[in-house]
């Protein structure tokens, strides 16, 4: 067996670049705001109610509090967030990797056990078919996996894992979900943790790269990608793990088979098996560990319907375990313990909480009625400092991944699942069948914007109404009308934007998500072997097909593609189906929508490797990363992106002169009139000098230059390196020309120029 | 409403429009309050005597010449040019003066938000200041508190100027501008001080370089050498109107302070926004921290008229934060939405919800001063006598019923009494042989049945009685005439 160093991680750490004195800093600030929260609490009890409207002032003070229990259990979660560093692997020790399949599209499976087989550590691959499809028998067959079939579903995925686990005689069992991509050093990583005989399972965060997913964000920049499950997996796991309650969250994890075997197998009788397996686990005895690092990358829900079945199967999944296995009460948990699965388990109330912040602007709108005495400048006086600390100390203890208005703008497409998650589970029947969340984009659920629908048109209906009657002079309260509206289009503006994101997901029309990458590609007519070869740079890219920004005519009629990977050169067949073009001087810019025909299916799996093993790897080093919080920007050193100001993204391509005479390709990144930014395939030493040709079409624009810095990037099966080149002080005007170029082609890419 | 950058003419003109028909709309339906009474009849006073009728030391004469001798600086700069433009075109010219300062603040205000520190938000900053209404109703009455909140603000955007300038000798010499205009805003209106030395304060801690110095030290030259020129020799007559040093004048201050604290609660909860936007997170908080200063006022001086004072002049401070928190509102309402118009749609959500605010806010301003029209209508109609009693504990009525008796033919002389006792009272009623007593609800130590038993007692007959509803619920002015005998 061959060890290698893992790629470094792929986001910032929790504490790493915020040093002691930020997390000390954070954590005095969640003491003082849990204090003044209390105050406000207790305050509102005493001084705030509406004697004329007791059950709406409970209601609200009810759903404050709920805020207020679930903030400190989370304080308390993520105290001391732990980071780890993998140990050394142990060596010789035997793994079975479970996939557990039912209904996934063969390309989503193939993927996956591809890169099962990638995998360094000795292990076999167990694909466990609940749909029992001879189609995925012959998959099996084909790239030496096991497969296996039930006869029945009976008691779902924890069934499925129970019939894999039956089937195999090995110590640890890996698992991951059919659209879990590991990475080939997933295993190596991990192994060396089961050194310590007490641990009983080790899991990874689940990372998804389907980027355009309703689970993900951009920034304003499209610089970084926040997802809605940042937080659970950047702060509140690493949190767990502090109070040795990390928990397994059904794939992209390694568990030992005498634990399992000590609590029985996989726990049947919830639809959520891995809560139910981690806290049976945890209470008896046994650790846990969560390693940060991404090493698996899966396929987050598309839409809002396989989002809603999914939180829809956590919800109900979540009451059944809390039924059979209430934290609160089963022997053997530490109390830490108790109260990490506490917060985990309780979340579906929010439902209930939810839907009263959203109704109370529109009852005190219309009726007048307010859940306190008065909305008056003491209530003011009060309300403001307790919001105003609570958010900042909650972004603070969230570590640069809250995203607050975010989390908001899940809630609210959330809230009604969730409510359906209160009453499911008291329908004789209902909530037992386990619903696979579909990877595929799922349409025609347009019912399901129903309930946040409801909250736009009655929020902004019942702020017309109490407008014009203010308007009118028929009331007087124009504070509360005031501050009520702004509340009222606070919750339409969560519900907008959840329709008008949702529905934006459906009308999507591409079927998987491209992969940004900067990789160099040459092309010329298909069949035309004495065509002269083109040069240009593949910006996105999936096994299906590959955006090319190129600058030249436009290609008449197919095209031959050499897509030129490290290690390997793919010549590919291509239709050019969609072209844009942008005039720069004179020369003609292009941006092509290639369609790859006919791909070869080891073509196709040599694509599908390096998409999932390096270009996934490096799109979401780059772009999925924590914000700096307040206090870290004024208490830590500076990390994060480097500044480079000035410096215009490039889809160039570049012929480099190399010492010996020889020419090889690069791609570069970014440039500005003193320097760019390459991804070639040598590691290159600082000080090394360069002869760059840029190539623009027919033309080439020869610089030079000097290597300031050089960096690997991850994926190490497609070795390729960033070189960070300072331009000679002669090539400034050119540089200077080309950024011009630059800047143009960016912007014919991305709609806009972006700088960084 | 957001230009960001560009300019949209249009825009600002639709701003200053509507600013002028708000303030045109107060000018006209407001009736005549106290202070305006009170800054007309002191000018006409600077006018016909050429000079301030409170020669140093000698403490003036009459309760006319008392308050100039309270407010030398006002009495310099703001009544004399209002009671000019009121001698050219009666009250509306006076007011129409008011408003064209008004409109010039406007401006300005426009000016400090198109600042590239609050990210050049000028229309939002302008159309939030003017949407909530207050500042529109306050530029329609004729007191010196809008000359010194355009003076104010136009410290503020010199200040602006400066800081933005990066020639050192240039933004020196804005600053020293600066620091000049908030001293003579301080001398135009006392109150201006309570915000000058915050800002100035704000300014040096937060900038700590020499365009703050310069600022800070021209404002402190400027105000020492009218505190000794001016202010000195009328300390006395100043320090006694002063209610502190009043009995039970800190008692007083809690009412005025909510009166306050509820006139500034919603742009300071606009603003409170700002602290969390990427522009102007530090600016927005010097302005709260200097706008803060609104509150103190009341424990100075409880006149109803220092403490709207003190709400124009914190609107004019915190009008940038206000602008740049609805800005931040609209993208947190819109944030994460994939349609473009999204953020244009609640930014004019949010100032809709700013404007009916601001529209109730006006109406209920023009409503908190007494319409005292249909008592003077009385008294300048009956023919029953020359000397009018006013007794009130509550404002200053006097000065309107000077402002129309005055000018009557033949004039009517006005005697006021203010938190008088019974044996006081007996007393002026005695000296003045008023052949009218003009009473109101407000009095501190007995109930209006009593007062006015009282001065049935002495030879009195209830004449008229009227209702007037003001923002803080109806009240009664009745009008006693003496019996003849």
């Amino acid at each position: 067996m061959r060890l290698r160093p893992a790629p470094a991680r792929s986001r910032r750490c929790a504490t790493e670049g915020s040093n002691r004195r930020v997390e000390q800093a954070r954590r005095a600030l969640a003491v003082v705001a849990v204090a003044v929260s209390l105050y406000y609490l207790y305050w509102r009890q005493a001084e705030t109610f509406n004697p004329a409207a007791p059950t709406f002032s409970w209601l609200l003070y009810g759903a404050e509090v709920f805020g207020f229990v679930t903030t400190v259990l989370f304080y308390f979660t993520v105290w001391r967030p732990r980071e780890r560093t993998a140990p050394p692997p142990l060596p010789g020790r035997s793994v079975d990797v479970l996939v557990p399949t039912k209904n996934e599209p063969l390309a989503v499976l193939r993927t996956t056990l591809l890169a099962c087989n990638d995998l360094r550590y000795p292990h076999r691959t167990l694909v466990l078919d609940d749909g029992a499809r001879p189609e995925v028998e012959a998959l099996c067959a084909e790239l030496n996996c096991v497969y296996l079939a039930r006869r029945s579903s009976e008691h779902a995925k924890a069934g499925n894992l129970n019939f894999g686990l039956a089937h195999s005689r090995a110590e640890f069992v890996a698992l991951f979900d059919a659209d879990h991509v590991p990475l080939p050093h997933f295993l190596d990583r991990l192994m060396g943790y089961f050194a310590d005989d007490s641990v009983g399972f080790v899991q990874v965060p689940q990372e998804f790269y389907n980027v355009d997913s309703i689970q993900h964000r951009w920034d304003r920049k499209g610089k970084r990608i926040w997802a809605e499950q940042y937080l659970f997996f950047s702060v509140i796991q690493p949190g767990k793990d502090r109070w040795n309650a990390a928990f397994f969250v059904g794939s992209c994890a390694i568990l030992r088979r005498t634990a399992l075997e000590d609590i029985g197998g996989f726990p049947t009788g919830s639809i959520t098996e891995d809560m139910l397996t981690s806290i049976r686990i945890h209470a008896r005895g046994w650790a846990s560990v969560y390693h940060r690092e991404f090493l698996a990358y899966g396929i987050a829900a598309q839409t809002l319907a396989p989002f809603a079945i999914q939180r829809q199967r956590w919800g109900v999944g979540n009451w059944q375990v809390f039924a059979k296995a209430n934290p609160l009460f089963l022997p053997g948990l530490s109390l830490p313990q108790r109260l990490c699965y506490l917060g985990s388990m309780i979340y579906p109330l929010e439902g209930l909480q939810k839907i009263i912040f959203y109704a109370t602007p529109p009852i005190a709108l219309v009726t007048g009625v307010l859940p306190m005495r008065a909305l008056d400048a003491e209530y003011l006086l009060h309300f403001v400092p307790y919001f105003a600390i609570s958010t900042w100390a909650f972004n603070e203890m969230a570590r640069g991944v809250g995203g607050q208005v975010m989390l908001e703008q899940y809630s609210m497409a959330k809230y009604f699942t969730y409510l359906e998650t209160l009453v499911i589970p008291l329908i004789p029947g209902k909530g037992k069948v386990f619903k696979v969340t579909p990877k595929a984009r799922v349409v025609g659920a347009s019912g399901l914007i129903l309930p946040q629908l409801a909250v736009f048109f009655s929020s902004l209906a019942a702020t017309v109404w109490a407008l014009a009657s203010l308007l009118l002079g028929r009331r007087s309260d124009g504070f509360i009308v005031a501050v009520n509206s702004f509340w009222a289009l606070y919750n339409s503006g969560l519900a907008a934007t959840i329709v008008g994101f949702g529905s934006a997901k459906v009308r999507q029309r591409r079927a998987e998500f491209r992969v940004p990458e900067t990789v160099v590609a040459s092309f010329r007519p298909a069949g035309d072997g004495s065509g002269a070869e083109r040069f240009g740079v593949v910006e996105d890219l999936t096994p299906d097909g590959a955006g090319l920004v190129s600058v030249g005519q436009v290609p008449q009629g197919p095209i031959e593609l050499s897509l030129l990977l490290p290690r390997a050169a793919l010549r590919l067949r291509c239709r050019v189906v969609r072209c844009r073009s942008a005039r720069i001087g004179n020369r003609e810019a292009l941006q092509l929508g290639l369609e790859f025909l006919d791909v070869p299916q080891d073509a196709r799996d040599v694509l599908s490797r390096y998409l999932h093993e390096a270009a996934v790897s490096r799109f979401m080093k780059e772009h999925a990363l924590g914000y700096q919080t307040w206090l870290e920007r004024r208490l830590s050193r500076r990390d994060g992106l480097p500044d480079r100001a000035g410096r215009s993204l490039a889809y160039l391509p570049v012929l480099l002169r190399e010492r010996a005479g020889q020419v090889s390709t690069a791609a570069m990144k970014d440039l500005s009139a003193t320097g760019l930014l390459l991804v070639n395939a040598r590691q290159r030493s600082p000080g090394e000098r360069l002869g760059i040709e840029v190539v623009l079409g027919e033309e080439r624009i020869a610089l030079t230059g000097q290597v300031v810095r050089s960096s690997a990037l991850p994926g190490e099966e497609y070795p390729e390196y960033l070189a960070g080149i300072r331009l000679d002080g002669e090539c400034s005007q050119e540089a200077r020309r080309l950024t011009e170029v630059a800047s143009r082609i960016d912007e014919l890419v991305h709609g806009e120029p972006r700088t960084e | 409403m957001e230009n960001r950058g560009r300019n949209r003419p249009w825009a600002l003109f639709l701003v200053l429009a509507y600013a002028l028909a708000g303030a045109s709309w107060g000018l006209v339906r407001t009736p005549l309050g106290p202070e305006e009474a009170k800054d007309i009849l002191m000018g006409r006073e600077v006018l016909a005597s050429g000079a301030p009728a409170c020669p140093p030391g000698e403490g003036g004469d009459g309760p006319l010449a008392a308050a100039m001798c309270e407010w030398p600086g006002t009495v310099v700069l703001t009544p004399a040019a209002a009671a000019w433009a009121e001698r050219l075109g009666g009250l509306p010219a006076a007011r129409l003066a008011s408003a064209a300062m008004g409109l010039l603040l406007v401006l300005l205000v426009y000016r400090i938000g198109n600042a590239p520190g609050w990210g050049r938000r000028g229309l939002v900053v302008a159309g939030t200041f003017v949407l909530l209404g207050a500042p529109l109703q306050l530029f329609a009455t004729v007191h010196p508190r809008v000359a010194a909140a355009l003076l104010l603000g136009l410290a503020m955007a010199l200040a602006e100027g400066a800081f933005g300038e990066r020639r050192s000798l240039a933004s020196l010499g804005l600053a020293a501008l600066a620091g000049a205009s908030l001293a003579v805003a301080a001398m135009a209106s006392y109150v201006a001080a309570a915000f000058a030395v915050p800002l100035a304060l704000a300014l040096v801690l937060w900038r700590r370089d020499r365009a703050a110095a310069a600022f800070a030290l021209t404002m402190a030259a400027a105000l020492f050498a009218y505190a000794w020129i001016a202010v000195r020799p009328v300390w006395p007559e100043i320090r006694e109107a002063l209610d502190p040093f009043r009995p039970g004048g800190w008692s007083l201050a809690p009412g005025t302070l909510l009166r306050v604290f509820d006139g500034l609660a919603m742009p300071f909860l606009l603003a409170t926004f700002a602290l969390f936007h990427r522009d102007g997170r530090a600016r927005a908080a010097v302005a709260m921290a200097v706008a803060g200063a609104a509150f103190l006022v009341p424990f100075a001086s409880r006149a109803a008229e220092d403490a709207q004072t003190a709400k124009l002049l914190a609107f004019a401070v915190l009008a940038p934060a206000a602008g740049v928190g609805v800005a931040h509102m609209s993208e947190i309402f819109a944030s994460g939405n994939p349609s473009r118009r999204a953020r244009p749609l609640f930014t004019a959500a949010v100032l809709v919800v700013v404007w009916v605010f601001g529209v109730h806010e006006m109406r209920t301003l023009r409503r908190e001063g007494p319409d005292l029209s249909p008592a003077v209508a009385f008294l300048r109609g009956d023919g029953g006598g020359r000397t009018v009693l006013v007794d009130s504990d509550s404002g200053s009525p006097e000065y309107v019923y000077r402002y129309y008796l005055e000018a009557a033919r033949p004039p009517m002389r006005v005697v006021p009494i203010s938190r008088a006792d019974a044996g006081q009272r007996r007393e002026a009623v005695r000296r003045a042989r008023p052949d009218y007593v003009v009473l109101d609800e407000h009095h501190s130590d007995r109930s209006f049945g009593a007062a006015s038993r009282e001065y049935l007692g002495q030879g009195f007959a209830v004449a008229a009685t009227y209702q007037m509803a003001l923002a803080s619920g109806p009240r009664s002015v009745q009008v006693l005439r003496r019996e003849r005998r």
